[in-house]
């Protein structure tokens, strides 16, 4: 516009203005609407690590919620040792970046396109220097850490009862209200094992109050409201208070039976924001003492030479349906040539123990390798690792044939073909037999009435949700009554047990005031009368307990106390627990122990007094025999001296009748001995 | 002309016959009860004993188990400090335990060799065990058990893999055991003599056992009761009237009774209390006070758990066929003939089970296993003393368990079963020792728990060059002398008197090594077992310039003095070590 144009000085102004509230406008709008700079950035904690201990390449599945665009993933790359080299992210074969391989924070932008079609982010972590071999070689101990999704948006609340459940999800709250019947907290704790049951120790399953104002975590997580109602079992899909959160009503066996549905994949038949007849009964549990690998997931096991190279294989007694005491490693595969000059060794270790160890065999017809390898008692644990690891003594840095004949050495094992045996055993006295004891099947019995019922019903749903973590199938969970699970004989948990219980079942730490030996005492800070909570494993008979109580010298409650045993249980896993007893006191966290660190208590004393009867029924016995030999030779005395004084008197008046008549005595003869 | 050959006269002169076999006489001997002094067979049955133990001591000495206990090691270096120390004499006998076993070692030990190897342990225990299979052998000839039933009880006595042990170590129960048969033997040996035996006699032949015995373990001032109340029934039975039983029973108990007077009077000499051995701070009072105050002495008081936890004992000493055995004679005895003479006899052995069951309600002494509150594993070793009276009854059971008119067919049997139950049951205890026989578990569980005490002796035994060693050898786990191997009079320890407090206050001045705990002891039995060379030593600096750590294992530290220019050089450097002997070289110690 040239300068004769520009018109009067108000023209001028009005344009100036106009301009600038344009461009405000337009800017504004940009802001508004730019897709590059987003109004706010979320992030959510992703519970899966990366690690590179036994391959050079990993893939970590990152769930990405319906509605969310992720932008980004955060972590922190972990490597022990000074590797040197690159270290490749990728998702989808797009290499996102490249770092060098050592120890940091490490952010790599993503987009909405890298999300597949199961709803998650591959993320694959590589770390191939120039110096190792394609195929591996040797573990690099490498590892992502602390994996945090970056992600704008709102997750895309569900709407049907089917789609409700994400893949993944961060936390599911399971709520009553503080008035709940037995069948809310029933179906309550029944919800609490199936949710667990479907999502694993990666999420968060509790058991709270409706009145409890609930955190938020970010996308994936939900809320189950138990409500009471009449007739068929009815459920609701909602939002309420910005939750996504599905609603049961109805009571009895029917509310347990669609809580027990929660946990199963039928779930997305349910196409409706609402429906009725939800119901699920589990299967019976097979008590297979033989499992393959392919049975607990692995179809093939690889390992790839030609340095150090491993595969494990994760065996939970509970899935031989109950405890075992002896386990066979049975193992079958083919490996690939070995040349005359390298040896090539394939270990196998549970549990950090070496059961096997064989060379391959350059000679052998076939290159077929079979493991078998019985596994000490001792060493077996609630989950094993059986880990199979190849070594040679190829040269590391050659990765192609050479000279020196070193290759690349493979074995697979035939996942099919290859079982673990186990022997059934009793489980033992610890803490570390459940669940497998449980043989699938967990009757729970809470003690306290009215309004510590329901809080009784927490401390349960958590040690059921660590309990149901550690099992490798759904847990039957039921509520009974106290009175008869503690005098019947099947296995169970009680929650709120009393003294009484303690002495009727023999608890190895009975409710009473507690002292500790002396070095559990120092090293645990607890002891003489002290307030305590203790989570105890007790071995009644044939049957196992789970027994949660508490004790105050005045009597008073202490609600804190088998709660903070009770979420320590559940955050730690049920797997750390060691020893039979998991105590707490005020000002200490809760610690193992072994019931042989206490002191044995009065009552426990007491009930030991019950060998006098057996002592005194021997002396009885001995006492008895005694008056009956004593009466026996009285008797045979007695005899004894009638017979000779029968015989006297036989004597006497033979000799009597010769003397007086002067007749011939025909029994003696003139002298007066008997005649023969 | 021929001579006919005439068969030999009779004419009042017997014919010649060639002598019995040594196995004929054998036999008889087995067969014979006797009526006089002697018993025929007694030199036999002592060989088979010596033999048997010399086998046993054979076997372990390979196996290098005869000091695993720590109580063994204190046993050797009681006896040896007697007349090598910085302060010998008998003071030395301390009053921890009863002297007649380290008197008894004492010229054994005397050989540095027979010492520092526990092989003085092995020839004593082997002549105990001798002794003790006389005794057993005469008492079931004096009581009339046929060849069977002294046969078997026997191979009770000499089968037993704990006992076995036992006698292969320092420790007090083979001592015990002899002294106990020897004892019930002269007590048979009177009452079944065809002549009246003196008072001297009886005091003799039961009441001199009888006060070796009272100077060995507590259990045999039981017996000196119950022996006395035994020939006062004897004496009255025959009719000889209630005055002559206690003279009887006053000659019997003058031996002992002189011992225990002996033993009081050292007391009062020695340490100014006639009582120290009962309330002294090395008394066994003493050691159970603190389990008193720990709540953990729960046998106290209370019968029935008392004896459950005797029980266990015996179970897993005796062996269950041998109990089994024990029982089906106990109740054979006490049906035939009551308690009469014989039957006397028996239960006379029992004596120091019921001693133990009485202390153990008392809370005079602890013993720990599987059975007990809390459960542990502990002196089950005292339950060896029932083994002769297991042995007797088992020797009665096969002896009557048939009946008389299938004896000749059925003793054979009875002792065939009864070798392949005791086989059984020994095969079974090997299978496992560590778990199944509880003497073993403790010698195993004491091994490992001194095994950096041992390590650390052990090293100074190779690499000791003179100088004197200080070191608290009453503390825990460190009674370990003979391990050192060195004689006693170059240690600086409790028993060397005043000096050893001098050396503690100034070690530089007295020794040029220092063996302790690196930490102080806190877990310990008795308040007498905490280091006092720790106490003074370990966190003092001026101790750590003058002296650098040589060898270490665990919390056992070995230290040598750097400052004194007359020490000759060592070139030994820093070294620790696992329990397992492992050894790499280490950095200086602070």
């Amino acid at each position: 516009m040239t300068r004769k144009h520009m018109g009067t000085p108000t023209t001028r102004a009005r344009t100036a203005g106009a301009v600038t509230a344009l461009t405000i406008g337009l800017l504004a709008s940009l802001l508004a609407l730019g897709p590059t700079a987003p109004a706010s950035a979320d992030e959510a904690a992703v519970e899966a690590t990366a690690s590179l201990a036994s391959t050079s390449s990993t893939t970590v599945s990152v769930p990405v919620a319906d509605g969310i665009t992720p932008t980004a993933l955060r972590g922190r790359v972990v490597a022990s040792d000074l590797l040197g080299g690159p270290l490749r992210f990728s998702v989808g074969g797009r290499t996102l970046k490249t770092v060098a391989a050592e120890t940091g924070p490490v952010f790599l932008p993503v987009r909405a396109s890298d999300v597949g079609d199961d709803g998650a982010i591959d993320l694959t972590m590589t770390y191939r220097p120039t110096e190792r071999c394609p195929g591996g070689s040797g573990p690099a101990d490498v590892a992502l850490t602390n994996l945090t999704l970056v992600y704008t948006g709102d997750e895309t609340a569900p709407r049907t009862v089917g789609t409700f459940f994400p893949d993944s999800s961060p936390r599911i709250d399971v709520s009553v209200p503080a008035d709940a019947s037995d069948d809310l907290l029933a179906a309550a704790l029944t919800a609490v094992a199936s949710l667990t049951a479907r999502y694993g120790d990666a999420t968060v399953v509790q058991l709270s109050v409706a009145s409890r104002q609930l955190p938020r975590v970010g996308p994936g997580q939900r809320l189950i409201r138990l409500e009471p109602g009449t007739g068929d079992t009815s459920t609701d899909v909602a939002v309420r208070f910005g939750l996504p959160t599905l609603t049961l009503t109805g009571n009895g066996d029917g509310l347990r039976t669609a809580a027990q549905a929660l946990g199963s994949d039928a779930l997305t038949l349910a196409s409706g924001p609402s429906s009725t007849g939800l119901s699920e009964t589990l299967e019976r549990r097979t008590e297979d003492l033989e499992v393959s690998f392919a049975d607990l997931g692995l179809q093939r096991l690889t390992l790839v030479g030609p340095a150090e190279a491993t595969a494990t294989v994760g065996v939970a007694q509970d899935v031989f349906g109950g405890p075992v005491d002896g386990l066979t490693v049975h193992a079958e595969g083919t490996y690939t040539a070995v040349p005359d000059t390298t040896d090539v060794q394939l270990s196998t270790y549970v549990n950090g123990y070496l059961v096997d160890s064989q060379l391959l065999d350059p000679q052998a017809d076939g290159n077929t390798v079979t493991i078998d390898a019985d596994v000490p008692a001792d060493v077996i644990t609630s989950d094993n690792g059986i880990e199979f690891r190849l070594s040679s003594t190829a040269d590391v840095g050659a990765c192609e044939a050479d000279d020196d004949g070193s290759v690349p050495v493979e074995v697979h094992l035939d996942g099919g073909a290859s079982t673990v045996t186990a022997t059934r055993g009793d489980g033992g006295q610890d803490l570390s037999a459940y669940p497998q004891v449980l043989g699938g099947v967990l009757p729970v019995a809470l003690r306290p009435t009215g309004e510590d019922r329901v809080d009784a019903a927490i401390d349960a749903a958590y040690l059921v949700h660590s309990l149901q973590a550690a099992a490798v199938a759904p847990l039957d969970v039921t509520l009974v009554d106290a009175d008869s699970l503690v005098q019947g004989s099947s296995n169970g948990l009680l929650v709120g047990a009393t003294p009484e219980d303690a002495d009727t079942v023999g608890a190895p730490l009975r409710l009473d005031s507690m002292r500790l030996l002396d070095y559990a005492e120092a090293e645990f800070g607890v002891g003489s009368n002290q307030p305590f909570a203790a989570l105890e494993s007790v071995v009644d008979g044939d049957r196992h307990l789970l027994l949660l109580g508490t004790w105050t010298a005045d009597g008073s409650a202490a609600p804190a106390l088998p709660r903070a045993l009770a979420t320590q249980a559940a955050t730690d896993g049920w797997g750390t627990l060691a020893d039979d007893l998991l105590v707490v006191s005020p000002g200490t966290d809760p610690f193992s122990l072994s019931s042989a660190e206490v002191v044995p208590q009065e009552e426990v004393v007491e009930e030991r007094t019950g060998f006098v009867w057996w002592l005194g029924a021997g002396i009885a016995v001995l006492l008895l025999l005694l008056l009956w030999q004593v009466a026996r030779t009285a008797r045979r005395d007695h005899q004894v001296k009638r017979l000779v004084d029968a015989q006297e008197r036989a004597d006497s008046d033979a000799r009597g009748s010769v003397t007086l008549a002067g007749e011939e005595d025909p029994g003696h003869d003139d002298d007066g001995h008997p005649r023969a | 002309m021929t001579t006919a050959t005439r068969a030999p006269e009779r004419t009042g002169t017997t014919t010649r016959t060639a002598p019995p076999s040594a196995w004929r006489r054998l036999r008889t001997a087995f067969a014979t009860v006797p009526t006089g002094r002697q018993v025929p067979g007694t030199p036999a049955a002592f060989v088979l004993g010596l033999t048997v133990g010399a086998a046993a001591s054979a076997y372990t000495v390979h196996a290098g188990t005869t000091m695993d206990y720590g109580d063994a090691m204190a046993h050797l270096t009681i006896a040896r400090r007697v007349t090598d120390s910085m302060d010998p004499g008998l003071s030395q006998l301390g009053t921890v335990w009863l002297p007649l076993p380290h008197l008894l070692l004492l010229p054994l030990v005397q050989s540095l060799f027979l010492f520092r190897t526990g092989l003085a342990a092995c020839i004593l225990g082997a002549l105990c065990l001798g002794a003790s299979s006389a005794a057993l052998y005469r008492i079931t000839a004096r009581i009339g058990l046929p060849p069977a039933g002294r046969l078997v009880a026997l191979a009770v006595l000499l089968a037993n893999p704990s006992l076995l042990y036992a006698s292969t170590t320092a420790l007090t129960e083979p001592v015990l055991v002899a002294a106990l048969l020897l004892t019930i033997a002269g007590l048979a040996g009177w009452a079944f003599n065809r002549r009246r035996l003196s008072g001297g006699e009886l005091a003799v032949f039961a009441g001199v056992p009888a006060a070796a015995g009272v100077l060995t373990r507590y259990e045999a001032w039981a017996l000196v009761i119950s022996g006395a109340i035994f020939v006062v029934i004897v004496v009255l039975r025959r009719g000889d009237g209630v005055r002559r039983a206690l003279a009887l029973a006053a000659s019997f108990a003058f031996p002992p009774l002189a011992a225990i007077g002996w033993w009081v009077a050292y007391n009062t000499a020695t340490y100014g209390n006639p009582t120290e051995f009962l309330t002294g701070q090395y008394s066994a009072a003493a050691f159970t006070e603190l389990y008193i105050e720990k709540g953990q002495l729960t046998t106290k008081g209370n019968v029935g758990l008392s004896a459950e936890v005797l029980g266990w004992a015996m179970l897993e000493t005796v062996g269950l066929v041998v109990l089994v055995g024990a029982a089906i004679g106990l109740l054979l005895m006490t049906a035939r003939q009551g308690l009469d003479n014989r039957a006397l006899v028996v239960w006379l052995a029992g004596t120091s089970t019921a001693f133990l069951l009485v202390s153990l309600v008392g809370g005079q002494h602890i013993m720990v296993n599987e059975m007990s509150l809390p459960p542990g594993a502990y002196n089950n070793r005292y339950a060896l003393s029932a083994v002769p009276w297991a042995a007797l009854l088992c020797g009665y059971a096969v002896s009557y368990v048939v009946p008389r008119r299938a004896w000749k067919v059925g003793r054979p049997l009875a002792v065939a079963v009864a070798a392949v139950a005791l086989t059984a049951q020994n095969v079974w205890w090997v299978g496992d020792p560590d778990t199944r026989m509880t003497v073993i578990e403790e010698a195993i569980d004491g091994k490992v728990s001194l095994a950096d005490t041992v390590a650390a002796a052990t090293w100074l035994h190779e690499h000791y060059d003179g100088g004197g060693i200080l070191m608290d050898e009453n503390s825990d786990k460190m009674a370990v002398a003979p391990r050192i191997g060195v004689p006693l009079r170059e240690l600086y320890y409790r028993a060397s008197g005043d000096v050893f407090e001098d050396a503690v206050a100034a070690p530089e001045d007295y020794a040029r090594w220092v063996l302790m705990h690196r930490e102080q002891v806190s877990t310990g039995g008795t308040r007498s077992s905490t280091d006092q060379v720790t106490a003074a030593l370990a966190d003092d600096p001026m101790f750590h310039v003058r002296y650098r750590m040589v060898f270490s294992s665990g919390d056992i530290g070995v230290y040598r003095r750097v400052t004194d220019p007359t020490d000759p050089p060592f070139d030994g450097g820093d070294i620790r070590a696992d329990t397992a002997g492992a050894v790499d070289a280490a950095g200086s110690a602070s």
